[in-house]
């Protein structure tokens, strides 16, 4: 694991935003932190790049506890978020040059491919960059010292579609080469080349796993019943979400394997049942994740 | 430049949805033996996929056939390989049989079917023809 978590806590104020948060990151992987705004997936973050300690539990980053992150340590992680303060007066060159005399394994050859793909100005102030420039601008720097680990906080927030998809080909053409962690609160464009995804909720991770698992793991089931019943009484914790009308039932199984195993499994609670199931788009999962936590909370 | 799309799809991996896509476009002639596969790079950039997503394509498809490796020039698109002994038979009780089934889930009528077939068959046919056309 590049990154793994054990039982983190954190509370600001009388406010615990994290709870007993067990992350795991693979190396090589392309990890997506998923939630909604005000999660604690910055939080998450900022600890994990010794910015911020946690209350309880451990964090090791790179086979270290991250309280001992030091400055080596950063020479091998890139990390770009939107709050980050820059050297507002020097333009872009001179930032650059600057980065290259702090980062011993910098690439040139590589500083430069971005920033023409990037179509950045050289020349100009950083005071003056556009939030999209600025937001490029970072990523350079983040990616051409060749990181081992790469930690993007919301990195294609309020950047135009453009755009995005010009920071999502510079982060490919680094993919194959580091893990990235990136959090987001959409997953729809860097569904594609996730491999690894987490769904965070009120400083909780509902789930993680590889993103290929989770695809085969959930199906959406519609079920008509040979008589109705009331099913609701006593059906498996692992589906989801289940509704019920007269002789149908719907509900999302979160523990899918293949058609007939399903099948069997109603036709030993309900008898001859008629069964449509439908594999989920990934939003679709988050959201009846969620709605799931939801509901269980209220009870 | 990548001569197929991709639209994901839920329920299945990235992997299998760009082997079916770049299989697909083999067969229909728009990638024709002899030429150039796209590289592992291109793939994953244009696709939008993992690298190694794309390198286990291109792996997979050299395995079965549909690629092989030529020194000095890359990998390039082979004729369509022979099936195996069991693919045949798969597709032909398996494969129709889910289709039969999930057509009277839904309520399409067998001539229904057949025409859709039909028309599938041809417009793959009919982009090789062009394809091949082109090509000249």
């Amino acid at each position: 694991m590049i990154i793994q978590t054990n039982h983190v806590a954190k509370r600001f104020g009388r406010f615990e935003v994290i709870e007993d948060l067990n992350l795991r990151v693979p190396e090589g992987s392309v990890f997506a932190l998923i939630g909604p705004n005000g999660t604690g997936k910055t939080t998450t973050i900022r600890m994990l790049m010794n910015i911020l300690r946690p209350d309880r539990g451990d964090i090791v980053v790179l086979g270290k506890p991250s309280h001992n992150l030091g400055a080596k340590d950063f020479e091998r992680i890139g990390y770009v978020s939107e709050g980050q303060t820059l050297p507002e007066g020097l333009t872009l060159a001179q930032y650059f040059d600057y980065l290259r005399s702090i980062y011993p394994s910098w690439d040139r050859a590589l500083e430069n491919e971005l920033c023409i793909h990037f179509e950045l100005p050289p020349t100009r102030r950083i005071k003056h960059l556009s939030h999209g420039m600025r937001m490029k601008a970072l990523l350079v720097g983040a990616l051409a010292f060749r990181p081992r680990l790469l930690v993007l906080d919301e990195p294609l927030s309020g950047l135009d579609t453009l755009v995005r998809d010009e920071v999502v080909n510079g982060l490919l053409q680094q993919a194959a080469d580091t893990t990235i962690l990136i959090s987001s609160h959409e997953l729809s464009e860097i569904e594609s080349f996730t491999t690894h995804v987490a769904f965070m909720q009120d400083g909780k991770l509902l789930l993680q796993q590889a993103i290929d698992d989770l695809r085969l793991r959930f199906r959406e089931v519609l079920v008509t019943l040979s008589a109705a019943k009331e099913p609701a009484l006593a059906l498996p914790g692992d589906w989801l979400l289940p509704e019920s009308e007269g002789h149908r039932l719907r509900f999302i199984a979160s523990n899918y394997q293949n058609d007939g195993a399903l099948l069997q499994q109603l036709t030993e609670r309900f008898g001859a049942v008629r069964m449509e199931c439908e594999p989920m788009p990934l939003r679709a999962i988050a959201n009846s994740l969620m709605q799931h936590r939801k509901r269980n909370l209220k009870r | 430049m990548v001569p197929f799309k991709l639209r994901l799809s839920p329920g299945q991996s990235i992997f299998d949805q760009v082997v079916f896509a770049a299989v697909k476009s083999i067969l229909a002639g728009e990638l024709k033996a002899g030429e150039p596969f796209p590289s592992v790079r291109t793939l994953a950039l244009e696709l939008k996929i993992h690298p190694n997503t794309a390198h286990k394509v291109v792996q997979h498809l050299i395995q079965e056939r549909w690629l092989t490796m030529q020194p000095g020039v890359g990998t390039v698109v082979a004729l369509p390989p022979k099936a195996r002994a069991g693919d045949r038979k798969r597709l032909l009780e398996d494969e129709v049989e889910r289709l039969v089934v999930e057509a009277m889930r839904v309520g399409a009528g067998l001539g229904e079917v057949q025409q859709a077939v039909e028309d599938t068959w041809t417009d793959l046919r009919s982009l090789r023809t062009v394809a091949v056309s082109n090509g000249k």
